[in-house]
């Protein structure tokens, strides 16, 4: 494999734990341990996937993110949360920031995300014809869009999944998402109840329906947008 | 008091008994008078007649005897004369008048003379000596007689008529008299009746002017005591009533004095800012803190606007207004700085329940404000400060375990096991805080959805059954068939009911039967999760919902915050969350969840 991956965290000892993470597993890791030696990390070398710490002094990983967006790299990150951290839940969403995870995490944890996120963003295997509208393969094509920030193409791949399965959780549940990202948040919170109802553990949407409820209670909400890949 | 009005009217007794004695006596007076002088004189004026009127007769007699009638003349003579002389002796008896006496005896010697000569006239038989001895003699005579008896009997007619005239005069001086009395007698009768006004009424009427300016609050008044009769006693009694009063005043005025003080130094020492205002909405009073709050705010004399209204809204009267949300506070710039205050006001009523004015509590809550921002930033710096060294020591310990970098000898492993353990337990801790954090802070108010009992009941289970069978308990359900459906957040009862299962499990033995039960209690829909574990010490029951409240000597791994987060969530959704328990008869940990009204909905 050896995808090259940057995790950019300030805090040394978090950093020395993800490396040995992901090193074990053979991937290609360097560490930033700023917003700004980020970026020239990202300048001199090609990554497959960076690591963000939400909180960082200076530029946060939001800030981050909007930057490398702005440099006009579509690359695939990951952001780790601190529980209360209260995320721009729709312009994370919009810089195609889908997934999350929370501190304190797991080797397992962070392994699964990383695996997944690659696997999703890899060069486009081939598929078989068998398997190509097959609902995981909508699934994946649709969190890959979303990452791309090509939401219209990710909403027709949902749709598809949606209509082969209808008892995925996931999948209302990232339905869910892209309604609340184009503010229609009465089908939102449909599609984030209809996950719900298909599995009440299924906690990616009762963050989700929280959030979504506190927003409109109290005008902000501490709850990250979830979308289902921790 | 009897005295003194026996005393006043005495006088005018006194002067009617003598008036009224006096015209009897003058009554008794005339009467006897008249009487005698009538009787007296008309026996003599009758006497007088009769020897007058005799008299003749005896004259006629002789005169008859001169035509040759002797025999009748003698008869008539025989008769007249015995009446003559008893007429006399009747004068001579009935003597009342001066002269009167010389009269009788006069008319008396004359008649005896006449008698005399009568004799010597009958012995006569020659008829002209008869004659001429009859008009020498005898008629003179008669005519004598018959003159003095004339005079007695005037002389007594002229007395009855002076004694008539001495009446009438008596009778008018009598009037005259009685008239003086009586005019006298009204007079001493007006000075009495003035005396007694201003010996009986006088003291009444003080006693009824003090009691007036008693009445009107002068109690420094006192009624003059003059006397020792009712009267006197009277005033005594309303002068102790007076002084009584004075001394209770004096004790009230105290006590309203020392109220008052007390007030106004707790309401000057007060911190917040406190304005009393008239039922007209003016300010009547301020209190130091608020003296100097409304001149920062630049209105010496006003409330600010939004104060105001609502006081109007008070003083007309609504509802007191008693905002408890800090997000009702107003904000206010005061040199460069924002102050929050919240407004109370409160209708302040007379004993008829009459609004007379509003108070207005302005409490400063910036502080407040500044210890809840703080609050949710510490929430988020804890977080993140407790996490990330905690990602890298968990992170750290589950790659050794992994032994992906190297391998680990029984005991290193053993010790790794051990430290990750207690970080897994760390993190519950902190996440433990945090939830409660939140939950405290009202922000994890959620929709609540309508849900029945028996669900709530079911996915407990179901959750938590595999717990329960690894640990070698039976996991039982109990629910009631005639349960409402209670609107809840069923996510958070979840947890509840996590906490309360897992407990049981913690302190069931392999094979004992847990059950989870839901059933009517009252008005509400009780849960309740019953073990058969040793149960709980009475005195530590109370205290189990308790922060950090561990019961000594067990072995649970927590923080103490499980049940305590439980009871804030129950709390929460409305609820009342509870413990029963009898060390060696198990435990049985309940919530009270409130039946949904029909109207909510999701």
């Amino acid at each position: 494999m050896n995808s090259r991956i940057l995790i950019v965290d300030d805090e040394p000892n978090v950093r020395l734990s993800y490396r040995v993470t992901l090193e074990t597993d053979g991937y290609a890791v360097q560490e930033a341990i700023s917003a700004a030696n980020a970026m020239e990390c990202l300048r001199s070398r090609k990554f497959e996937l960076a690591i963000l710490d939400m909180r960082m002094p200076g530029m946060d990983g939001l800030d981050l993110l909007a930057e490398i967006r702005h440099r006009g790299s579509t690359l695939p990150v990951i952001i780790v949360t601190a529980y209360g951290d209260i995320p721009y839940a729709v312009r994370a969403m919009q810089l195609g920031a889908i997934d999350f995870l929370q501190k304190p995490l797991t080797p397992q944890d962070l392994r699964k995300v990383v695996t997944e996120v690659l696997n999703r963003h890899a060069a486009q295997p081939v598929i078989p014809e068998p398997d190509l509208d097959r609902f995981e393969t909508h699934l994946t094509a649709a969190k890959r869009l979303m990452n791309l920030q090509e939401f219209g193409k990710a909403k027709e791949h949902l749709i598809r999944a949606l209509e082969i399965n209808t008892d995925s959780a996931e999948a209302f549940n990232l339905s869910g998402v892209l309604f609340e990202m184009q503010q229609d948040f009465d089908r939102a919170k449909t599609y984030y109840g209809q996950a719900i109802r298909i599995d009440r553990h299924y906690e990616p949407a009762q963050q989700n329906m929280r959030r979504i409820f506190e927003l409109f209670h109290f005008g902000s909400s501490d709850k990250p947008f979830h979308f289902g890949s921790t | 008091m009897k005295q003194r009005i026996f005393f006043g009217l005495a006088p005018l007794f006194i002067l009617l008994l003598a008036v009224g004695a006096y015209a009897v006596s003058l009554f008794s007076i005339f009467g006897r008078s008249i009487d005698v002088i009538l009787q007296e004189n008309y026996r003599s004026v009758l006497a007088g007649q009769q020897m007058k009127e005799t008299a003749e007769r005896m004259d006629s007699a002789l005169s008859f005897t001169l035509v040759g009638e002797e025999d009748r003349a003698r008869k008539m003579w025989d008769e007249n004369l015995p009446a003559f002389r008893k007429a006399l002796d009747l004068e001579l008896h009935n003597i009342t008048l001066p002269n009167e006496g010389n009269l009788a005896n006069k008319v008396k010697s004359l008649h005896e003379r006449y008698a005399e000569r009568a004799d010597a006239f009958w012995k006569l038989q020659n008829n002209t000596a008869r004659r001429t001895m009859y008009f020498n003699e005898m008629l003179p005579t008669f005519t004598e007689v018959k003159d003095t008896a004339q005079e007695i009997i005037r002389i007594n007619q002229d007395n009855m008529v002076r004694a008539d005239g001495e009446a009438k005069t008596l009778a008018a001086h009598s009037t005259r008299y009685m008239l003086c009395a009586i005019a006298i007698g009204l007079g001493c009768a007006v000075y009495f009746a003035w005396r007694l006004q201003r010996t009986i009424l006088s003291p009444i009427q003080t006693l009824t002017t003090v009691a007036r300016d008693l009445g009107e609050g002068r109690l420094d008044q006192v009624v003059p005591v003059q006397s020792q009769d009712e009267l006197g006693t009277l005033a005594d009694a309303f002068n102790k009533m007076a002084a009584k009063l004075r001394a209770y005043r004096q004790v009230t005025s105290d006590q309203l004095l020392q109220a008052r003080l007390m007030t106004e130094i707790t309401l000057s020492a007060f911190p917040d800012a406190i304005v009393a205002l008239s039922s007209e909405g003016e300010i009547s009073f301020t209190n130091p803190a608020a003296h100097r709050l409304l001149g920062k705010l630049d209105l010496p004399n006003t409330l600010p606007p939004a104060v105001s209204k609502e006081a109007e809204m008070v003083l007309k009267g609504g509802s007191d207004y008693l905002p408890t949300s800090f997000e009702r506070a107003l904000i206010f710039r005061v040199d460069d700085q924002e102050i929050f205050l919240l407004p109370r006001i409160v209708a302040m009523r007379d004993e008829s329940e009459k609004i007379f004015g509003a108070a207005v509590i302005l409490q400063d809550v910036t502080r407040f404000r500044l210890m809840d921002d703080v609050k949710t930033n510490l929430v988020s710096t804890v977080s993140h400060e407790l996490k990330t060294p905690l990602t890298s020591v968990r992170m750290g310990l589950h790659l050794l375990l992994e032994e992906r970098i190297g391998t680990l000898n029984p005991k290193q492993t053993e010790l790794l096991l051990a430290a990750r353990e207690d970080s897994e337990r760390l993190l519950r801790m902190i996440n433990d805080m945090l939830d409660l954090a939140k939950l405290e802070s009202g922000k994890s108010a959620v929709p609540h959805q309508l849900v029945s009992p028996r669900q709530l009941v079911e996915n407990a289970a179901e959750d938590l059954r595999t717990l329960a069978e690894s640990r070698g308990s039976k996991l039982l359900t109990e629910v009631s068939s005639d349960l409402s459906n209670v609107a809840v957040d069923a996510h958070q009862i979840a947890h509840v009911f996590s906490n309360f299962i897992s407990n049981a499990v913690k302190h069931s033995k392999p094979g004992n039967e847990i059950v989870v039960k839901a059933g009517n209690h009252g008005s509400a829909v009780r849960f309740s999760v019953v073990d058969h574990g040793p149960g709980i010490a009475a005195e530590h029951q109370a205290k189990l919902f308790d922060r950090f409240y561990r019961v000594p000597g067990s072995e649970t791994s927590g923080a103490g915050l499980g049940l305590a987060i439980a009871k804030e969530i129950v709390v929460a959704q409305g609820g009342s969350i509870g413990v029963r328990s009898q060390p060696g008869n198990g435990t049985e940990f309940y919530f009270d969840l409130p039946v949904a009204k029909p109207a909510s909905s999701i």
